[in-house]
């Protein structure tokens, strides 16, 4: 008569449908066990997995808004930067603004005697798109390789509000530029910069 | 030789459960972290779209008392004005200073002296205590020759930020 080590025999076990093995007993685990146990640690690894999904992905989407948020830093103090605060600033730009009007085409231009209005805040470099004269240029320097920046609009105070052509001739003094960055993610974030005349007389 | 006596029954269970508690110590810091970064994010846009709008907003305030023949003399009013940059709503107040008086350095005797205050909402009522930009200008309306010209110069003799921390 076979018996067991000690204790009772497991669920479903007889003292008799185990094996012995080098004198001791290898007292399993039932199917319900490792079903059980399999459950828990599907559900346990999909749950680690998902989480580690979570925060890869919107690592990576902080990533794009904080380069995001840099280069349009960057670019609206670029903006300031030629348009105010030059010794000898070009000529105060001027016209209609809105979306492709001659005002923010100038601002647009990468063109013009090889020298755009507006390049890029050094060291950035960047090329425009194949078959457009004007932004976005497509940045090559890492880590904004592929990142898009683009000066889309310029309005003129209207009162409290804004509007794409001035609405007397001193209210060209103040412009309100947008500039667009879209990330390689497909990340799009816009900010509006204000520069105003600082010249003497009438803009 | 026999083995030790000891039984198995149930040690996958018991390593599953302690996977779990392993794996929750892991998750629940992940999760954590991930919503710190995204809940980060969006105060320094926020600020940022709050300095340039107060910016943006000081700026036209400047250009619209400069060419205006009522604003910012001596005695007369300034008024305010609103606008909304970037998402943000801000109301610059402007105060009608007298020339000369304040001994700000390279202050004009001959021309208007304004101070200009920047607060976050469109309260036209004003902003004390909330001002997280503020400036000074000093106006010139005359031109070189002695010409009468409203607004013919200005100069920022000022510029202070404040926090924008709201």
């Amino acid at each position: 008569m076979e018996r067991r080590r000690s204790g009772s025999p497991c669920h479903g076990e007889t003292g008799t449908d185990r094996q012995p093995w080098a004198g001791g007993w290898e007292a399993g685990d039932t199917l319900i066990e490792i079903l059980v146990a399999l459950v828990i640690l599907s559900i346990s690894t999909v749950a680690i997995l998902g989480a580690l999904t979570t925060t890869l992905s919107s690592t990576g989407e902080h990533r794009s808004l904080a380069a995001d948020d840099t280069l349009l830093t960057a670019m609206a103090e670029q903006v300031k930067n030629v348009v105010e605060l030059q010794p000898s600033p070009p000529a105060w730009p001027t016209g209609c603004g809105g979306t492709g009007g001659p005002l923010t085409q100038w601002y647009e231009d990468t063109t013009t005697n090889n020298t755009p209005n507006i390049p890029l805040p050094a060291p950035l470099t960047g090329t425009p798109l194949t078959g457009s004269s004007y932004y976005p240029v497509s940045l090559t320097d890492p880590p904004y390789v592929g990142y898009l920046v683009n000066l889309t609009n310029v309005q003129y105070p209207n009162g409290s509000t804004w509007t794409s052509c001035p609405v007397s001739a001193t209210a060209a003094g103040v412009q309100k530029i947008t500039v667009d960055v879209t990330s390689n993610a497909n990340i799009t974030d816009t900010f509006d910069v204000v520069v105003r005349y600082q010249g003497d007389g009438n803009a | 030789m026999e083995m030790p006596d000891r039984r198995q029954s149930g040690a996958i269970l018991v390593l599953a459960l302690i996977f779990l508690l392993i794996g929750s110590f892991v998750v629940i810091p992940l999760a954590g972290l991930a919503t710190t970064n995204l809940q980060a994010t969006a105060p320094f846009i926020t600020e940022r779209q709050l300095e340039y709008a107060a910016d943006g907003a000081m700026d036209l305030a400047i250009e619209t008392v400069r060419y205006s023949a009522t604003q910012g003399y001596p005695g007369g009013t300034c008024g305010s004005i609103t606008t909304t940059l970037n998402g943000q709503t801000v109301t610059v107040d402007c105060t009608s200073e007298a020339p000369g008086t304040s001994g700000a350095a390279g202050e004009d005797d001959e021309s208007r002296y304004v101070s200009f205050v920047a607060c976050p909402g469109g309260d036209t009522s004003g902003c004390p205590g909330q001002s997280f930009l503020s400036a000074t200008a000093d106006y010139a309306d005359f031109t070189p020759s002695g010409d009468v010209q409203v607004g013919y110069a200005v100069r920022i003799l000022s510029w202070d930020v404040q926090s924008a921390n709201f």
